[in-house]
């Protein structure tokens, strides 16, 4: 299958994003001006040093603005600092200048003051102070707690897990034009379009109908640019539309990371009760998040974290609490996962420590717990049935497949060794599985919509409210168009994503960029596929001498007459086909297969008989119904799945950790492109290592992250790949619920990292200090942090009571 | 002397002179801002993603079967470092605009690409590869040489596994000749002249000045100019708005610069040679030195930055520091046409602060080559293997001698002081003494008083610490159990 639509311009470096559009005459750049502390009282903003600079075009603050307030769920978050800053990076003024570098000139002669306040800085710190954001929230089912008094063992734990940065490589940007009569048209790099409209219209002033998103493409998203383009675009659409001036905002790489919000850090305490067998019998969990300075996403994330506090796994007795909590950090964000990865961060750590407790391979543990069709053992906590279950496929196929028992058994006697001879290799093994609940849990962006145009040729524009990151989703909708009309892939192209098509869309995100926006597609193609059906079936009947092309100029012939195509809404349904045959872009009759007309004439012809060969669509989920107020519903369309087994070697001397060997199995239907699936699944994987290891938020005192830029926040790099990576899909004809008998992919193979985690865990606990109890490892395991586990009481020695087991 | 006032290279084949205030501009801002060329992107403007990967000829050919170019990031690369080369960008590979070359083709049809924002980086550094060996005459690439070309460059979509597929399939023997076409000899022909005329550039608000005898060099120095060797540090501190140099004195048309002489005991090197080029030169003699060179800095780095750079830089965790002081370094150190030497130990004052006089630079460097009854052992560690800046550096060189006593050690660690420090108390103790447990243990407590490490964004005091304890001990302890197995 041909690769990625724009696979051909990225190759040879022709692909454009925001900073490629050429610059207009007079346009200005403009640079943010931002905190450097965590909280205080702006007590001096001096622009004059640099207002005679030749470069110097125009400085513009809170009072600049129409309205100072967005946020998402709750509109909290000024768009620029007025009066106090809650954390460092806030931005508080826009400087505006000639190009980037004098920007970044003169911004060092700003003088800005602001007096240092009493900073929220942890979690802990966070709940001490009750400083929360929205309220606490409970999903429980049959949450007793007699059931750990009387449970045969109970294991209690603490999980700290800290945030990552996104690190799509090209940073937050955003390109604004003046356009006639008081209109802005913004190019963004935004995963939400319509978002980036409103937030602009509404700072500005200005009706929607004023602003238009433009988003041809992102260099990656991953879900930091979300929410977060929004404040970005309307930083370029202000001075666009006060100095009637085309304005650039390119952050740099360590404003981006300094400014935007990161992966949500968790702080988690659970307790768990399980027989000797190892079946768990009960789950009370509590969360706690790290939502920065304003709400963002951060309730919803906490939502989905408390959704997938299950995984796998069914729990009988079961209560998970979430609270966010308001720091003084960047305001945290949707991240590939969006919460997902940490509920299943616990009850992955959760089924470790009982396998190590109890003395029984944790993969006999899983297979124990795992959702399973019988004995009423298919029911979430939240009461959705886990339909099409492929769990225990996954795993049996993963441990089948990885060699799992052989290899077990080869790494426990390797260790052994090397624990009796004092070397130095330690290896671990383990499984982890997801089960990723698809949709948005908050109802209504569970919708989206398409504009379909078949031009005279036969060649198709086609517009929805998806936007590109790079996932693919343009190439998938493209691909579900082509199968539906039997034509060329390159014959459907994908249009940039804009609000003045597609209105009113939802953030591609959720990983439901294809589910929604290609759903709407396919329903806003049959429509026009009907009425060319309908259309054949009548000129096929006809002497091509009567063709509308040999006429229609004249008027000598009679219109073909088509009834009004039918409203679909089930993007599964066949649609009435007149008996007409779409095949390798020729139309026919069923019955007559030897007289044939191409697609492109029949277009054609259908358009001189004043046929609309233009359609328009809207999709909606159905079916999903989950009360966020009792926790209870079917919170998702479907799910997932998929298992990991990953073997790491770590170095007891320097706490080196190593993956050698990742083989992985995901259930994801039917792919509508299986080369793309896979792309998603080694990329999520590989940027899920990265959160589990080597990437580490560094913040000073101030709360102002350090760690900014690539030589000091480390992503995976090639060699960091694990050693043998297999990818495999699991044949599931079964998804009847989502478009295609397809399943969305962008974020859960990200989860399956977390072997990597308890694989570096699982070596660990070989060391004769951790055979009493496990090796208790944050996230990300560092080489710091694996090196403390692995020999805490040298750390111990030099710092003394300063030595903290959790926090590095 | 004769001198121009026009960077002049050749950009996808096109000869290009460059003046004026332009010339202050990275490579990267004026390709994209000035030319259009906006396949080359910038993402970290520090040299360490990569994605501004571009390809530029070797100032000097190393053998006939090399190739004539090497990757670089252009991103910290000043326009009139460029300066009488052949400059290739991704613009530049295809033979027309709707075409592919054997890489792009690679690279597109295994899925290699998902956002494509770093796509052109990786294309220009696979395609370095690529060429090389091409010249080699190679008709296939190994994984392991592709994941060390692409070590320098990121990638957050693809998880790199369909780029080392796409990679893996390609055959460098029948890729495209970008000599051919970059580098002809009419090319080659004209760059030659272009190189042997000092470069002089006076704007507004920069300056640089390129003289082409070493002997000039202080002349410049004393006019308040900062000397320039690879620059890639520099190219970070300008575009990170660190440092307000604007007299920019470089180094890259000095005569005899480039040269670096291997003898049996001992390597001399000159102040513009490249990690790349010291790496080749000793890999055969030297190879505990050669291996410890993969795993830091990206190739593009290593194709720009000097050894020379590195050490007059004076970073504490400066990579080559210890394992050259370990070694017995000197430097040559330049005034006029005058030179003395000072052993590299000496060279550090305090923290980024040289022992060097106005008007004083480092011309060279050499080092000794460990013999048979020799062992070197270099550490580098750093929160992710490669391309990483070291948290602790080290390396301990050991000399045995007569009845299993050590006759000669030095040991020099970085990471743990103001710069990068000789670990005298150990040596002392090595010295003379026969190795055993117990030596280990006073060894290592002698290294843990003499050290007071820091900590920050790359770890702790006591993880540096302990990293370099446990690496001390460890090595110590093979050297050791090394000697007893000859014995026996």
């Amino acid at each position: 299958m041909k690769p990625h639509d724009s696979a051909h311009l990225h190759v040879t470096g022709q692909s454009e994003f925001v900073d490629d559009r050429p610059a207009s005459q007079n346009e200005v750049f403009v640079t943010v001006v931002f905190s450097r502390i965590a909280k205080g009282r702006i007590k001096k903003l001096d622009v004059s040093p640099v207002k005679t600079d030749p470069d110097f075009i125009a400085f513009y603050t809170a009072a600049d603005l129409h309205s100072n307030r967005w946020g998402t769920i709750f509109q909290d978050q000024p768009v620029l600092a007025e009066g106090t800053v809650e954390f460092a990076g806030e931005p508080i003024a826009l400087l505006v200048t000639r190009d980037r570098r004098s920007g970044e000139r003169l911004r060092k002669k700003i003088i800005l003051q602001i007096e240092p306040l009493p900073a929220i800085r942890s979690v802990r710190e966070a709940i001490a102070a009750r400083s929360f954001i929205g309220s606490a929230r409970e999903i429980k089912r049959n949450f007793d707690e007699n059931v750990f008094a009387q449970a045969p063992e109970c294991i209690a734990g603490h999980l700290v897990i800290e945030g990552a940065d996104h690190f799509y490589l090209e940073s937050q940007a955003a390109l604004a034009y003046p356009i006639e009569d008081g209109q802005i048209e913004i190019h963004s790099s935004s995963q939400h379009p319509t978002e980036v409209q409103h937030v602009v219209a509404h700072a500005l002033g200005l009706p929607d109908s004023a602003v238009t998103t433009v988003v041809k493409r992102m260099g990656g998203g991953f879900g930091g640019k979300e929410s977060q383009a929004a404040p970005i675009a309307t930083f370029a659409a202000l001075a666009a539309h006060k100095l009637n001036r085309p304005a650039r905002l390119i952050l740099t790489k360590d404003d981006d990371m300094i400014m935007t919000g990161k992966r949500n850090p968790f702080e988690i305490d659970y307790r768990v009760a399980f027989d000797r067998e190892g079946r768990i019998l009960g789950l009370d969990a509590k969360l706690h998040s790290d939502g920065g300075a304003y709400a963002d996403l951060s309730t919803s994330i906490m939502e989905r974290a408390m959704l997938h506090s299950d995984n796998a796994y069914f729990i009988p007795h079961m209560r998970v609490q979430g609270q966010v909590c308001r720091t003084n950090y960047h305001p945290h964000t949707a991240f590939r996962g969006f919460g997902g990865p940490k509920g299943v961060a616990m009850i992955e750590r959760i089924i470790e420590e009982i396998a190590h407790r109890l003395g029984i391979d944790a993969l006999d543990i899983r297979r124990k717990n795992l959702y399973s069709d019988q004995g009423g053992r298919n029911v979430t906590h939240y009461g959705q049935v886990v339909e099409n279950n492929q769990l225990s496929i996954c795993l049996e196929r993963a441990a089948e497949a990885s060699n799992y028992e052989r290899r077990r058994q080869e790494i426990q006697a390797s260790n052994q060794r090397a624990i009796e001879n004092g070397e130095n290799t330690l290896r671990g093994l383990s499984m982890t599985l997801v089960k990723f609940g698809i949709s948005f849990t908050t109802r209504f962006l569970n919708q989206g919509n398409a504009f379909v145009i078949c031009h005279r040729d036969g060649t198709f524009q086609v517009s929805t409210g998806a936007t590109e990151m790079g996932q693919g989703v343009n190439a998938r909708i493209a691909q579900l168009l082509a199968e539906e009309f039997s034509l060329p892939r390159d014959q459907f192209r994908m249009m940039p994503t804009r609000t003045d098509k597609n209105a009113n869309t939802s953030p591609t995100a959720a990983s439901s960029g294809t589910d929604l926006n290609g759903a709407a597609a396919l329903l806003a193609a049959r429509k026009l596929k009907y009425r060319l059906s309908e259309f054949a079936s009548k000129l096929l009947e006809l002497p091509e001498s009567r063709y509308p092309s040999n006429t229609a100029g004249l008027g000598t012939e009679a219109e073909i007459l088509i009834s009004a195509a039918p409203n679909y809404t089930d993007p599964n349904e066949k649609p009435e086909s007149f008996g007409v045959v779409f095949e390798k872009g020729m139309v026919y009759l069923k019955r007559d297969p030897q007289k044939q007309i191409h697609f492109a004439s029949l277009v054609n012809q259908a358009y001189l008989s004043r046929i609309s060969l233009s359609d328009y669509a809207h999709y909606r989920i159905p079916g999903i119904e989950f009360n966020k107020l009792t926790g209870q519903g079917r919170a998702f369309l479907y799910f997932t799945q998929g298992a990991a087994v990953s073997e790491v070697r770590i170095d007891r001397l320097t706490g080196e950790a190593k993956v050698e060997r990742v083989d992985v199995w995901m259930d994801l239907g039917r792919p509508i492109h299986e080369g793309l699936d896979l792309g998603q699944v080694s990329g999520a994987f590989v940027q899920g290592m990265g959160w589990v290891t080597t990437e580490k938020l560094f913040y000073s005192k101030d709360g102002l992250l350090l760690s900014h830029s690539p030589s000091t926040y480390k992503i995976p790099n090639i060699q960091d790949t694990p050693r043998t990576f297999n990818l495999n899909l699991v044949p599931n004809d079964e998804n009847y619920a989502n478009v295609r008998g397809t399943k969305a992919v962008g974020e859960p193979p990200l989860l399956l990292a977390l072997s990597v985690w308890t694989a570096i865990q699982d070596a660990l606990k070989q060391l004769p200090r951790y055979r009493d109890h496990y090796p208790r490892i944050s996230i990300p395991a560092t080489q710091e942090r694996i090196l403390r586990t692995v020999d805490p009481d040298a750390f111990k020695q030099i710092e003394g009571s300063a030595f903290n087991e959790f926090v590095v | 002397m004769k001198s121009r006032n026009t960077t002049t290279f050749f950009l996808n084949g096109e000869k290009t002179a460059v003046t004026g205030a332009d010339n202050s501009l990275m490579l990267a801002d004026y390709l994209r801002e000035r030319r259009g060329l906006v396949g080359t992107k910038i993402v970290c403007a520090e040299g360490d993603c990569g994605a501004c990967t571009v390809l530029v000829t070797k100032k000097s050919r190393d053998g006939k079967k090399s190739s004539a170019f090497q990757s670089i990031n252009s991103c910290i690369a000043r326009v009139p470092q460029l300066d009488g080369l052949s400059v290739v960008t991704v613009e530049g590979l295809s033979q027309e605009q709707h075409s592919q070359c054997s890489v792009q083709k690679a690279v597109y049809e295994a899925h290699g690409s998902q956002c494509g924002f770093c796509t052109p980086g990786f294309i220009m550094a696979l395609s370095e590869l690529v060429d090389r060996r091409k010249q080699s005459g190679h008709s296939n690439l190994s994984e392991k040489e592709i994941k060390n070309a692409l070590t320098g460059n990121l990638c957050r979509c693809t998880g790199y596994d369909a780029i080392i597929r796409g990679a893996s399939s390609i055959n460098p023997s029948q890729a495209e000749d970008l000599e051919k076409r970059y580098c002809s000899k009419q090319i080659e022909r004209e760059l030659q002249g272009v190189r042997k005329t000092p470069l002089v550039i006076e704007t507004e608000h920069f300056s640089l000045a390129a003289p082409t005898r070493a002997s000039e060099v202080t002349t410049w120095l004393k006019k308040g100019y900062r000397p320039l060797s690879g620059g890639t540090d520099f190219g970070v501190q300008v575009n990170k708005f660190k440092t307000d140099d604007t007299k920019v004195l470089s180094l890259h048309l000095v005569e005899k610069a480039d040269v670096i002489t291997v003898s049996s005991n001992r390597v001399s090197i000159g102040v513009r040679v490249t990690f790349a080029e010291l790496r080749r030169a000793i890999e055969k003699r030297f190879p505990e030195f050669a291996s410890y060179l993969d795993i830091f800095a990206s190739p593009q780095i290593k194709n720009t930055a000097s050894v020379v750079g590195n050490i007059a830089n004076g970073s504490p965790i400066g990579d080559s520091i210890p394992a050259l002081m370990a070694c017995d370094a000197i430097v040559v150190i330049q005034s006029g046409a005058k030179k003395r030497k000072l052993e590299l130990s000496k060279l550090y004052l305090g923290y980024r602060k040289l022992a060097l006089k106005r008007g004083e630079w480092i011309s060279g460097i050499e080092f000794q080559i460990p013999d048979k009854k020799t062992t070197v052992q270099f550490l580098k560690s750093s929160q992710r293997k490669d391309l990483d800046i070291s948290a602790v550096n080290g390396a301990l060189w050991i000399e045995r001698g007569a009845g299993g006593k050590i006759s000669k050690a030095r040991l020099a660690v970085g990471g743990v002081g103001a710069t990068v420090l000789r670990i005298a108390a150990v040596e002392e103790k090595l010295q003379g003494a026969k190795l055993s447990a117990d030596l280990r243990a006073s060894v290592v407590e002698a290294l843990q008083k003499s050290i007071t490490p820091l900590s920050d964004v790359r770890g702790t005091s006591a993880f540096r610490r302990v990293i370099v304890g446990n690496w001390l001990n460890e090595t110590l302890k093979k050297i050791e159990f090394e000697a007893r197995g000859v014995r026996s």
